[in-house]
């Protein structure tokens, strides 16, 4: 799966629209292999159209599922009266029954290094768990891979739970998807079988 | 972006003439014997002194490539020399077997090297080298018969800092094989004792950011002089291995200090470097994380790194000498 794709994938598993989530997603020119130049070789070339297209079909399906696929995204947070959060994130999802926030970046197959696009995307989940998270939300931060290499470097890092940030590998199939590691109550509150308590809202508020 | 490599005679040429002019700017001749197993040659030998190594740089009697040997001793009390490396790129075309390349990336032109090591020698070899190496400047290459390739790239043919650039490299090379020579080559991986392989340049593999191609054959400029204050300061135990830049262990063997080193600012580099020191500080705990970028970044990334527990240590370059500039302040 390419990086768009995986995007693709864990909003249709894990946060989908017409589950009451409100989903943003960014999708970058480089996911579409529309940055980095002229592509010489036939099999960069080869590679550069299966992005392409690749990330052309995830926009289409996460449009018609209700998310929103870039545009501004100060207007998306306005339209909907959810709280702002700071920064270019992969994928942002609110459920506002069960005041969830989940904060995403994704990571596919690409040409690079599986291990450098990894710590970028460490880099950026780190710090937008740093940030002031929305009072009245419980916000969860989560790191989406795809592919064994890279879900094998990262399973390595468990102690990033103690950072509030959980770790999915994602697989070809919803059943074979495995969190590498996780907020103990990330799977329930996704899937609604916990909800935020007024009393924790408030108390979130205050602080 | 990928980088290409310089096919064309005239444009092949036009790089050798540039990277002959940086390259012999400051330098001393000698006409010396140069020796490899099986022959020698007298040839015009030029001493860099102040990075320490001879070069020739000339066109190879095959009539296939430039014919560029580099070595370290210093030919003011040696007659005969033997080479440490050659680069020695195709004069055109396609030639998988030449060590050397002239890459491009359509708007300068740098000099590389496949890693492709020989010496006659049992274990001296590409991949010994490759493994040795993982902090090298390693560049995708796409050829135009189709292949990719990594190749590790030395320096912009007409830079600045070129002769530093190729000084360390051939430090490098020399550096594998007396390691191999004297059988010390091996890997580490743990930190339960410090051991630390110079750098002549350039990051671990990957992505890079494009127009960073020059810049981040100064990472090693910058981590070997890093290495160097540490040691000379006697912080502890100096080292690096594949994953990290640089490290100090206290004399129990804890990790006191972990350093990413980044040659610009870009939110790419330094999301990258933030994920670095924290992947691999969770790994092995440090006491100190320290980000070494080449200028201050904005206020709202320095309250962020602040936040996530991340110092920063700055320095620019004199020529090719990096100068940190908060050193004791954040080693306290």
């Amino acid at each position: 799966m390419f990086q768009a794709e995986v995007k693709l994938e864990f909003v249709r598993r894990y946060c989908p629209p017409g589950g009451g989530w409100h989903v943003l997603v960014d999708i970058d020119p480089s996911e579409e292999g529309r940055t980095g130049g002229e592509r010489k070789s036939e099999m960069a070339k080869h590679r550069q159209h299966l992005m392409h297209e690749a990330a052309g079909r995830a926009c289409q399906e996460l449009e018609s599922m209700g998310a929103e696929v870039g545009g501004k995204r100060t207007r998306w947070f306005t339209r909907y009266g959810l709280p702002a959060i700071e920064g270019d994130r992969d994928i942002v999802a609110f459920h506002k029954v069960r005041r969830v926030c989940v904060i995403a970046e994704a990571e596919g197959v690409s040409g690079g290094q599986p291990e450098t696009k990894l710590y970028k995307a460490i880099g950026q989940i780190v710090v937008a768990a740093s940030g002031v998270c929305p009072p009245g939300w419980r916000t969860t931060f989560v790191l989406v891979v795809h592919g064994r290499e890279i879900a094998d470097h990262l399973g390595r890092v468990t102690a990033f739970t103690r950072l509030g940030v959980s770790a999915l590998s994602l697989s070809d199939t919803p059943q074979k998807d495995r969190w590498l590691f996780q907020d103990p109550l990330l799977p329930k509150l996704l899937f609604g079988e916990v909800r935020v308590k007024k009393a924790e809202k408030t108390a979130e508020a205050k602080t | 972006m990928s980088l290409v490599p310089v096919t064309d005679l005239e444009a092949s040429e036009s790089a050798f003439r540039a990277l002959k002019k940086r390259l012999s700017d400051g330098c001393q001749r000698f006409t010396r014997t140069i020796g490899w197993q099986g022959g020698n040659y007298e040839a015009r030998v030029l001493w860099n002194p102040r990075e320490r190594f001879w070069f020739v740089l000339d066109w190879a009697d095959n009539g296939i490539s430039f014919w560029c040997p580099f070595g370290r001793q210093d030919p003011h009390s040696k007659d005969m020399l033997s080479i440490a490396v050659q680069c020695n790129p195709p004069l055109k075309g396609i030639n998988h077997r030449c060590a050397g390349a002239f890459l491009t990336d359509d708007s300068e032109v740098y000099l590389a090297h496949s890693g492709k090591i020989a010496g006659g020698r049992k274990g001296i070899g590409k991949t010994a080298f490759v493994n040795s190496y993982p902090h090298g400047n390693w560049r995708e290459v796409q050829w135009p018969d189709g292949q990719e390739s990594e190749m590790i790239v030395i320096g912009r043919v007409d830079g600045k800092r070129l002769p530093a650039h190729i000084g360390q490299f051939v430090r490098q090379v020399e550096k594998f094989k007396k390691a191999i020579s004297t059988g010390k080559q091996q890997k580490v991986t743990v930190p339960a004792k410090s051991t630390y392989s110079p750098e002549f340049g350039g990051r671990k593999r990957g992505y890079r950011v494009p127009g960073n191609v020059e810049s981040d054959c100064d990472h090693g400029l910058v981590v070997n002089a890093l290495a160097e204050y540490l040691k000379k300061a006697a912080f502890g135990n100096v080292g690096n291995d594949r994953a990290r830049d640089l490290y100090v262990l206290s004399k129990s063997g804890k990790l006191r200090f972990l350093f990413e080193a980044k040659t610009d600012l870009s939110t790419s580099s330094i999301y990258q470097g933030v994920g670095q020191l924290v992947y691999h500080s969770t790994v092995t705990p440090a006491a100190k994380r320290l980000l070494v970028l080449p200028g201050v970044p904005n206020a709202k990334t320095r309250a962020v790194l602040d936040a996530i527990g991340i110092d920063v240590l700055t320095y620019r370059l004199d020529g090719a000498r990096p100068v940190f500039k908060n050193l004791k302040e954040v080693l306290t």
